[in-house]
């Protein structure tokens, strides 16, 4: 019970959901907008940039070729809707025009006959037979007889001539009656059987009648009379042979009442085997209409004939029309289907040609990612946009190729200044004078001078290998500096004294090693070799500002301006040590370090060289050490 | 092209094939529409009166239905058998369908054998009895010659003649109802075959003779003397509405034969296009005075507009 409640309740609250407004509905259609734009974003930027410029290319050529096909064909239906329009009412008017002077001819007719032969004649004492007979020869296409009648019926004249039938009461008929009651108008009848003669050959024939009242001058007296012309019917029908109007259309002529007076399917709507809606046509006035007429829709033109009043009718089915323009629909559609083929061809080509360039670009941009840059060129064509992208990608893949080799150049000089460097520990030369030394005092049996040498040796390398590290903290490479100067104090026979000064803010500091050996090595060869005992070489290691400074300085030779600039540019050969000379250590520092740094030499002949190494201030615990350590 | 420009095209193309095919198909059956049917008409009368406006109807429907009408006609000079040759060669001819009308001799189509004929065949103005697959546009003669019978009682007529040119299935239908009608009226009548100038003499002056054929009036209107005797009749001529007119005929009944030309026709083009199965339409009848000859129906039953 209690789930069929809520069933209950759920639908009775269905039902009295409110619809939505027109402002939910705005939202709605806004929002499923967005989603359907967002969707339509999302997959172009999925899609290739190709892909993306041929749907954008179609999409407005299809709005623009259905917005341009469904306008045209608007305006040319309605235009070949008013044109065929207006054609037919032009020809419902000639129609017209031609029925109106049919009428006006005939009552000219009758009003000559009246007005130059009746009218001039004493039908006491003359004929008017002869002038009607020439008359009616005239007419004789459009009239069937012409007669002429008194007041009472009596036949006067008739051409051609004939006699009457008999028992053929004239009074009676309609168009004497009308004839002699509006005696001021001339009075054309609905088609009639003519019955009024005697006819030989059995002839039953269809005529209008042509009725005026006239004055027969009789002797002294003047008496009414009727002037008939019977017009022949299809005199009238001729009018209307052959004319037809679009789409199968037709006219017709009716009276004012609606009866017809000639329709191309009269006797089959007299036999009930075809219908017609005259009897509403009637009640139209001139001009356009649109019917619906046993099941068809009809459209219909309405024009009145002066005079008689009667009334010509034109009807042009629509359904034809209507297939006709199914077909002009699928022209159309064909035509628009065919030039959509030739749009999405021509936009394949188009989009082909416009990103096939950038194709290229996003080529050779993959080689340079993929790390073929070297091997292949930047794609530099199409479009002044694309050549010039291409040729700044070029000119980027140019500076990283070179950026590259710098630093594999520098690396590699770095390996090599370092290799030079140790290899200037492992000469030979030195290792022979130190191991002679050894010898020698063991030889003089200073052992405890032979344990220093070697002690210091030892030492000496260990710091020169330094585990492969290239940076080394201050102290170790003073300590390397000491050691070598024992090594070297002992074989220059104590030719000079040495002095290591060291601020202990510099102990720790970070300094490339094996770059002060090389300065005490030269200032011992080149200023402590012509010393005799009062060589000093003194090391100092201090801050100065935000910089390290090394100094080696000698109270030797010295050296004059033009040989200390040479020392940094060439690779000045050097006749004893190692030949790692001035250069390397500065190339090195200013590798290391940047062109900021490097080696500073002051000197003065006969009294001595300062050559000082400037540094960067780098704790050796930091990650920049420890980088600049790294291989 | 891509892949999915590829597909937009193929599908397009596709689309585009079709349409076409459509278009030349709607094309070309637009133009098939416009058929000409081949229809042969026997008649036996093709000059005469008596078929006038029944061909004035055959006509119209020739026009209005595209139909290219061939006319076989029998004259009178054939054999009955060279008539029923004539017929037999025709109805094996290359035709759509085929309009029987025999007015002289309407039994003859009862000599026909037409079991064999695959084509549509209309009898116009006969009943076929023969056969039930023949189509047939007609009037009820017997009640013809029922409303020429109460036309003469009406007029207070209480002895007639019966005269006939013609002796067949129709006149003899024309008879029966006649006879009911006065038999049931209790009407003296006599039936004389023979319509020569000694039969018309004989007879008492003031008698009514009623002429079942129009051969029979024609006759008769010849050879009456000073309006002695009252003449009704069944059928028309234009020779016979003048004397209607006239007063030498009283009564006539006719039939609208334009309508039975047109339908003959129609009923044969819907024969061959299958469409109407009814296979036996009569027409109706009525009755011409000189009072209300020009007046409708009358007026385009008689004088139909062509």
């Amino acid at each position: 019970m209690r789930r069929e409640t809520e069933q209950h309740e759920n639908t009775t609250a269905d039902r009295q959901k409110p619809k939505r407004s027109i402002r939910e509905w705005i939202e709605l259609g806004k929002s499923l907008f967005r989603d359907l734009s967002g969707r339509l974003v999302s997959r172009s930027e999925r899609s290739s940039i190709r892909y993306t410029v041929f749907l954008s290319f179609t999409i407005s050529a299809i709005v623009a070729m259905v917005l341009v096909g469904v306008l045209f064909y608007l305006n040319f239906s309605r235009q070949l809707e008013q044109t065929i329009q207006n054609e037919n009412e032009m020809l419902v008017k000639q129609v017209n025009q031609s029925v109106d002077t049919y009428l006006r001819d005939m009552l000219r007719l009758s009003n000559a006959i009246y007005y130059n032969v009746i009218k001039n004649v004493d039908m006491e004492n003359e004929s008017v037979n002869s002038e009607l007979q020439l008359l009616y020869g005239t007419y004789a296409s459009y009239v069937e007889n012409i007669a002429l009648y008194d007041s009472d019926g009596n036949l006067l004249a008739t051409a051609p001539p004939a006699l009457s039938k008999q028992g053929v009461k004239v009074i009676d008929a309609p168009w004497f009656q009308k004839a002699l009651d509006r005696t001021e108008n001339l009075h054309f009848s609905p088609p009639a059987i003519q019955n009024l003669f005697v006819n030989a050959e059995h002839r039953f024939i269809r005529v209008i009648s042509l009725s005026s009242a006239v004055e027969i001058t009789s002797g002294k007296s003047t008496r009414q009379g009727v002037l008939l012309i019977d017009l022949k019917y299809n005199s009238l029908t001729e009018l209307f042979d052959h004319v037809s109007l679009a789409n199968g259309g037709y006219l017709y002529l009716m009276d004012a009442n609606g009866e017809l007076i000639y329709h191309p399917e009269q006797q089959l709507i007299a036999s009930g085997l075809a219908k017609e809606n005259n009897l509403v046509a009637a009640t139209y006035d001139d001009g356009g209409h649109i019917e619906k007429f046993e099941g068809e829709s009809r459209s219909i033109i309405v024009r009145t004939v002066g005079y008689t009043g009667w009334r010509i009718v034109g009807v042009i089915p629509q359904q034809g029309l209507v297939l006709k323009q199914i077909d002009n629909v699928l022209l159309i559609l064909f035509i628009f289907l065919f030039l959509f083929d030739i749009v999405i061809l021509i936009n394949s080509f188009i989009s082909r040609k416009l990103t096939a360039p950038i194709k290229y670009l996003e080529q050779s941009v993959q080689a340079v990612e993929y790390g073929n840059a070297g091997k292949a060129a930047i794609y530099q064509g199409g479009s002044y946009e694309i050549r010039h992208l291409g040729a700044s990608i070029q000119g980027m893949v140019d500076q990283l190729q070179q950026l590259t080799d710098d630093i594999v150049l520098e690396h590699e000089q770095k390996q090599k200044s370092e290799l030079d460097a140790l290899q200037s520990q492992i000469n030979p030369h030195f290792l022979y004078n130190a191991l002679d030394i050894i010898v020698w005092m063991i030889e003089k049996e200073q052992p405890k001078e032979a344990v220093h040498i070697v002690t210091a040796l030892a030492r000496l390398f260990r710091i020169s290998l330094s585990r492969g590290k290239n940076i080394i903290p201050v102290r170790d490479e003073l300590e390397h500096v000491q050691n070598y100067l024992t090594i070297q104090k002992m074989r220059y026979k104590n030719k000079f004294s040495y002095e290591i000064i060291m601020e202990d803010a510099v102990k720790d500091l970070s300094i490339i090693k094996l770059v002060v050996q090389p300065l005490v090595e030269n200032a011992i060869y080149h200023g402590m070799d012509f010393m005799d005992g009062d060589g000093k070489i003194t090391i100092t290691a201090r801050i100065e500002g935000e910089e390290l400074r090394l100094s080696v300085a000698d109270n030797g030779l010295g050296m004059k301006p033009e040989v200390v600039e040479r020392l940094l540019i060439e690779n000045t050969p050097v006749s004893k040590g190692s030949g790692v000379g001035l250069k390397n250590v500065n190339e090195r520092i200013k590798l290391y370090f940047g062109d900021q740094y490097g080696v500073l030499i002051e000197s003065e002949p006969d009294v001595g060289t300062c050559i000082t190494l400037v540094l960067p201030v780098i704790r050796c615990e930091t990650e920049e050490a420890g980088n600049l350590g790294k291989k | 092209m891509g892949k999915s420009e590829k597909a937009a095209f193929i599908l397009v193309t596709t689309i585009l094939v079709c349409l076409l095919g459509v278009i030349i198909v709607r094309t070309l059956s637009a133009r098939d529409d416009v058929r000409v049917y081949r229809v042969s008409i026997i008649t036996d009368d093709v000059q005469g009166d008596y078929s006038q406006n029944i061909w004035k109807g055959l006509d119209r429907a020739a026009r209005d239905y595209n139909i290219d009408l061939q006319v076989i006609a029998l004259h009178s000079g054939m054999t009955t058998e060279q008539q029923r040759s004539s017929l037999e060669r025709e109805l094996e001819a290359d035709t759509d369908a085929i309009i029987i009308n025999l007015q002289q001799n309407p039994s003859l189509s009862e000599q026909l054998d037409l079991s064999s004929i695959t084509v549509p065949v209309i009898s116009l103005g006969t009943v076929w009895n023969g056969s039930s697959a023949i189509r047939s546009i007609s009037t009820d003669d017997t009640e013809m010659g029922r409303m020429l019978a109460n036309e003469m009682i009406h007029d207070g007529v209480t002895h007639c003649v019966i005269r006939a040119s013609l002796d067949n299935a129709r006149i003899r239908m024309r008879e029966a109802g006649f006879v009911d009608v006065m038999q049931q009226q209790g009407v003296d009548y006599t039936t004389e075959w023979d319509a020569s100038s000694a039969a018309w003499s004989n007879l008492p002056s003031g008698v009514a003779v009623a002429a079942l054929d129009e051969p029979a009036l024609e006759s008769l209107v010849g050879m009456r003397k000073n309006g002695q005797h009252l003449l009704y009749g069944i059928g028309y001529t234009n020779a016979l509405l003048s004397y209607l007119e006239s007063g030498s005929i009283r009564r006539l009944i006719v039939e609208d034969d334009f309508a039975m030309g047109y339908l003959s026709l129609k009923s044969a083009v819907d024969a061959i296009e299958n469409r109407n199965t009814e296979y036996g339409q009569i027409l109706s009848c009525y009755v011409a005075d000189a009072a209300h000859l020009y007046d409708e129906p009358l007026r385009h039953i008689l004088f139909p507009i062509s």
